[in-house]
């Protein structure tokens, strides 16, 4: 069942002034429920743009989005909860309260959001470091308590603006095949954006592929594979097909974006 | 005067510091603290006995520059003397007073500031041309309004607090990440606890600089104050000991305030450790 609606999106930064910007433009997306769609496109394509316009954090310029029929205008954790790039952990809060932080924004106990934050905390296998402060974990770590945090308030869908991005690439390996679990037991709908192909092939559902600015899709690809998938499924031809026919299209979406830059300086 | 007790101030950073070093380097870092420690303990050795034995051969006149010695026996003299003790007294209580008017009305204003971009569009650029305008020039003019008994002391001493303090606040708040604001907003945390978990211990670093300057401008203000123009406090006594030429009781008196400055400071800094442990 289609749980979140993108009509018609158009965000435009600085409308109506000199520097105005079209980030992303007439955008039609649908999530179903507990469907894994990931984002990929050229940098600056505008997709953590239309995550943020999804999420209820950037209003749209003109179109609407809609979360289970409902109009969203502003952030609604307990539908679409966020997990950012930089982690973003409070250091001067504990693993524990970190991971308690989303339900106490949206209004819980200090003692039900400890109770929560432990339980999600075992859920990502930190059980033992909930007494810790963030600078004490690693990266890996340190995101998966941001994961930790939005799972709590137990949201609908998780939208996710490139996890893995600060992690080196064992790390997001190891992480991700972890996630794949934690996110399958879930059950949530996810969108999540990466710049990684193995990423974006190894999650998804779907596949959603932006074009440079101002970003619109271009493509949607489905990936049959059932989920969670194990390491091996890199090795399928499925994958290595996807994979090259990504590595193709983006390369012509970041061409036309290099293209155009050059001839803006031009003029 | 004021040079020892700035000297106190800018041994310790203020503002916001750095990324803690590791363990084997901050092992490392101890011992060259360790042995700085001790040279500088051999100056200041080699000095106060440069300074005995010039005052003793009369290379310099002690009448003026008294010498160590007899600034120990001043110290001795001082503390069984109740017109020294009155002073010291006084000039705690003004420091106290000042401190507390001067830095909770900076907090209050540094966080408004921070908070609201009209009020602080308004009325910061007042605050920073206080900050620029030597401030002794308002003296003469609380010496009017509050005569020259410890009141016009208090005052002083709390305007230096106050602008420093707000200043501080303010830097303090505008350094809190725009990251973990967004993170209050996609979690749609209400203003009050938002301003609760995130902003105040995210500003913490500043606020706690600005109370130490709210510290350490307090005792200023206090202290010009009562050497220049007040009747009351150990800046008077200083005065009146240096006009009469009891030197070594000026000595000895200056030496006490420094201590006392130097005291506050640590334990200050040593509170301010201990509440932001997230930190190292």
């Amino acid at each position: 069942m289609t749980q979140l609606t993108v009509e018609n999106l158009t965000v435009t930064y600085g409308a109506n002034t000199t520097r105005e910007l079209v980030a992303c433009e007439n955008i039609d997306l649908t999530i179903k429920e507990g469907e894994f769609v990931t984002i990929i496109g050229p940098s600056g394509c505008g997709k953590s743009t239309l995550l943020h316009t999804m999420g209820g954090l950037i209003a749209p310029t003109k179109g609407r989005i809609r979360f289970d029929g409902a109009d969203v205008t502003k952030p609604n954790p307990r539908d679409a909860a966020f997990v950012f790039q930089d982690y973003s952990l409070f250091p001067w809060k504990s693993v524990e309260e970190n991971a308690g932080m989303g339900l106490r924004f949206a209004g819980a106990s200090k003692a039900e959001s400890i109770r929560e934050a432990k339980a999600q905390l075992e859920f990502v296998g930190l059980k033992d470091f909930g007494g810790r402060y963030p600078r004490e974990l690693s990266g890996g770590m340190q995101q998966r308590v941001a994961i930790a945090r939005a799972l709590a308030l137990q949201p609908k869908m998780l939208l996710m603006d490139e996890p893995f991005g600060a992690l080196d690439e064992q790390t997001r390996r190891n992480l991700g095949t972890e996630l794949s679990r934690i996110l399958g037991e879930a059950g949530q709908a996810v969108v999540m954006i990466t710049h990684s192909l193995d990423e974006a092939i190894f999650w998804a559902d779907r596949i959603v592929v932006m074009s440079a600015r101002p970003g619109r899709i271009a493509e949607e690809i489905t990936v049959s594979a059932p989920r969670p998938r194990e390491m091996e499924f890199m090795t399928t031809p499925e994958f290595q097909d996807i994979r090259v026919h990504l590595f193709e299209q983006l390369e012509i979406h970041q061409r036309e974006a290099a293209e155009r830059a050059s001839a803006a300086t031009v003029v | 005067m004021s040079t020892v007790i700035g000297g106190a101030a800018s041994g310790r950073p203020t503002g916001a510091p750095g990324a803690p070093p590791p363990k084997a380097e901050r092992a490392a870092n101890h011992l060259e603290i360790r042995k700085a420690l001790w040279l500088r303990i051999a100056f200041l050795v080699f000095v106060l006995l440069l300074w005995e034995l010039l005052a003793n051969t009369g290379a310099v006149d002690a009448r003026f520059a008294s010498k160590p010695s007899a600034i120990v026996q001043a110290l001795g003299g001082l503390a069984v003397n109740p017109e020294a003790l009155g002073a010291v007294g006084e000039t705690l209580l003004a420091f106290a007073t000042a401190f507390i008017i001067g830095t909770s009305a900076g907090i209050l204003l540094g966080v408004a500031f921070g908070l609201n971009r009209l009020l602080r569009d308004a009325f910061y650029p007042i605050i920073m041309l206080l900050m620029v305008v030597p401030k002794s020039v308002f003296l003469p003019l609380l010496v009017l309004f509050f005569g020259l008994g410890t009141a016009a002391g208090v005052a002083f001493g709390a305007l230096l607090a106050f602008v420093h303090v707000t200043v501080n606040v303010v830097a303090g708040l505008d350094l809190v990440d725009q990251k973990y604001r967004d993170v209050g907003r996609a979690y749609d945390a209400k203003p009050a606890r938002l301003f609760l978990d995130v902003i105040l211990p995210g500003a913490a670093p500043g606020i706690f600089a600005g109370l130490w300057h709210g510290i350490r401008n307090g005792f200023i203000g206090v202290v010009i104050a009562q050497l220049f123009v007040s009747t009351a406090g150990v800046g008077y006594l200083v005065r009146i000991y240096s006009n009469n030429f009891q030197i070594d009781n000026a000595m000895a008196l200056t030496l006490v305030m420094a201590a006392l400055v130097i005291v506050t400071g640590s334990l200050w800094s040593r509170l301010e450790r201990r509440l932001t442990r997230w930190r190292d």
